[in-house]
């Protein structure tokens, strides 16, 4: 008797473990929250490729990509507790409208604040990138964003063209990139807000691209127009594109 | 006698795994219909991670068969002159070593005749980028008038005339011979195609072993962003756009559709002809560097017909007033990199441990009518 109940859970055991449903991939079932990345520019929508910008120093310029990896997209209860949306990575990519993710999981409750990681822990950023299914957030292949070579993760890209002023006519380029480990940084957007058990919320995260080159650090085209990792100059360039994305991330609603 | 009835059950449990192995959405039919469906856990190397595969075309031998067979048979164009394989050569990673190809009636094709290997993992198709699956892409160049001329009516008919497809629709796709199966044939095989075998791919990314001092110099310049010491490049800039295992840039927003600075005035709009956007005039799809040395003539138009004309181009020649040039070439302008004579040859030494012999030798890419 004792072989043969052995026999029936080895035989249940095979069973349950190969012919499991698939992970099915979570719905917008009406419950939760979607979170919503809404880059803008002076209160606007920002434009790709056919519009152009002109920053406070009458720099003109215009965006064809930019696009981030974020981690620990979290939601803070008033304990100060987080509570990770899926498994807190996201890959957004705003000229290909990959903004809005929605999370019907997100547990009832009354929260102080929505919170995120521009760029991943060291483990996850070196580790193999081909680990990941091809629709998640790290796959290399979705996102283009893994440098492979160096290892790692691209955080932050944003490309365009820009000229130095309405009337010239000399384009050039700019292809802000910033990564590795040092330069990841947290932040945590505040506002009081409920989910319900049987309701969905929107909460809208406004990106103001135009912040990004005047708070707290001043940032000329024409003094630098590139950071990737090579060299001191690019460098700290990089340092000042993270420290000015502070004032860029506005949550305006959960509603 | 306990014994035995352990081994029964034993029997039992392992008899189940292979039943779990076929899709339980996808049972045989009463017709008989039992497609052998291919686990893509088993076809795609792990240093390629998986890919996004089309969700209404799952891969089966006898899918990928017919796929194979369609890509060999010349009954596809209009006069069954020419084949797919007329104008996409194994021996050349299946690319055309003619500038421009030859279509029906010996008319000439606009643009070169790229490579198809690691299809799985691109998201556009065709230079200018205007198909986004390998389903839609198929049927372009069987219609095309200076390609294979034929029109779908006729090629349904034709297919339903030959013994064998009858017999090979009805196994893949439980059905007669039509247009739409035989695009879904032609991805089927054409996603099968995978190139992992290189040297390049042995390296990738920090194996050194595997390569030569001359190899491992260039591959320091192809990875390193472009910057000069004593006025000497100690970069090129490869990685941005052929980065990664693939050695191309699939995200079309992140350098996958990009100007490589060819022309000042542009005589081919490229995905700027599809789109209409004025930023996107005088861009292209990203091709993958693997084989590399098997692929030429380079460049849309195969205005290149060495590997050294390509290298020439990036150190010497860059176009920097290029409508819609790449950002991470542009960010460089009016700097040219002016690589050494030596620098160029290790670059080249390093393009060339991307060849994979197996997939050009591989049998199951081969002609099924030889």
């Amino acid at each position: 008797m004792r072989y043969v109940i052995s026999g029936m859970a080895l035989m249940m055991l095979l069973t349950v473990s190969c012919c499991k449903k698939p992970v099915e991939k979570p719905t917008d079932t009406g419950k939760g929250i979607t979170i919503l990345f809404k880059p803008m520019w002076d209160g606007q929508d920002l434009v790709f490729n056919s519009k152009s910008y002109t920053k406070p120093d009458k720099e003109v310029m215009t965006y064809t990509n930019w696009a981030w990896i974020i981690s620990k997209l979290a939601l803070v209860k008033t304990d100060n507790s987080e509570v990770l949306l899926g498994d807190g990575y996201q890959y957004i990519e705003f000229k290909a409208g990959r903004v809005k993710f929605n999370y019907a999981a997100a547990p009832a409750g009354d929260y102080k604040a929505i919170t995120f990681q521009l760029g991943l822990d060291s483990a996850i950023n070196h580790g193999d990138p081909n680990i990941w299914p091809s629709d998640h957030p790290l796959n290399a292949n979705l996102t283009g964003l893994h440098w492979g070579w160096a290892g790692g993760y691209i955080f932050q890209a944003m490309d365009g063209i820009w000229f130095d002023s309405a009337t010239s006519s000399n384009q050039k380029a700019f292809s802000f990139h910033t990564a590795t480990d040092p330069f990841k940084r947290k932040f945590t957007l505040p506002m009081n807000f409920t989910l319900q058990a049987d309701g969905m919320k929107t909460a809208t995260i406004e990106v103001w691209a135009d912040e990004f080159f005047k708070t707290p650090n001043s940032l000329s085209l024409s003094a630098g127009a590139m950071s990737h990792t090579l060299g001191s100059t690019e460098i700290a360039l990089m340092q000042k594109i993270i420290d000015n994305s502070a004032e860029v991330y506005k949550l305006k609603s959960v509603q | 006698m306990l014994k035995k009835l352990r081994f029964q059950w034993i029997f039992a449990a392992l008899a189940l795994l292979p039943a779990c192995k076929k899709d339980p959405k996808q049972p045989a039919d009463a017709t008989g219909y039992a497609p052998h469906y291919i686990n893509p856990a088993l076809l795609f190397p792990s240093i390629f991670g998986m890919p996004d595969l089309p969700k209404n075309n799952p891969l089966t031998e006898e899918g990928v068969f017919l796929g194979r067979m369609l890509f060999y048979d010349p009954v596809l164009s209009f006069d069954s002159s020419i084949s797919c394989s007329s104008c996409h050569d194994q021996k050349h990673a299946f690319a055309d070593p003619r500038k421009f190809s030859t279509g029906v009636f010996g008319l000439k094709t606009g643009r070169n005749a790229p490579p198809l290997m690691n299809m799985a993992y691109s998201r556009v198709f065709f230079w200018d980028a205007r198909q986004k699956t390998l389903q839609e892409q198929a049927l372009e160049p069987i219609q095309a008038h200076n390609e294979m001329a034929m029109t779908l009516p006729l090629l349904e008919k034709k297919l339903k005339q030959i013994a064998r497809y009858k017999l090979w629709f009805k196994k893949a796709f439980n059905s007669e011979p039509d247009v739409f199966n035989t695009a879904k044939a032609l991805e089927q095989f054409q996603l099968t195609m995978v190139s992992a075998g290189s040297r390049f791919n042995q390296f990738f990314p920090k194996n050194w072993d595997v390569l030569t001092p001359d190899e491992r110099k260039g591959a320091i310049l192809f990875n390193n962003t472009v910057d000069f010491v004593g006025g000497v490049a100690t970069g090129a800039d490869c990685f941005h756009c052929h980065g990664g295992q693939l050695t191309q840039q699939n995200n079309p927003n992140q350098g996958g559709i990009s100007s490589n600075g060819l022309d000042s005035v542009l005589t081919d709009k490229g995905f700027g002809g599809i789109s209409g956007g004025p930023l996107d005039m005088g861009t292209f799809k990203t091709p993958s560097l693997l084989n590399i040395a098997l692929t030429a003539p380079y460049m849309h138009d195969g205005r290149f017909a060495t590997l050294d004309e390509v290298i020439d181009h990036y150190s010497d020649h860059m176009l920097y007033n290029a409508p819609n040039l790449h950002p991470s070439i542009k960010v460089h302008a009016p700097e040219q990199i002016r690589l050494s004579p030596a620098q160029k040859a290790q670059l080249k030494a390093f393009l060339l441990s991307m060849t994979d012999t197996a997939f050009i030798n591989d049998p199951a890419f081969g002609n099924p009518f030889r």
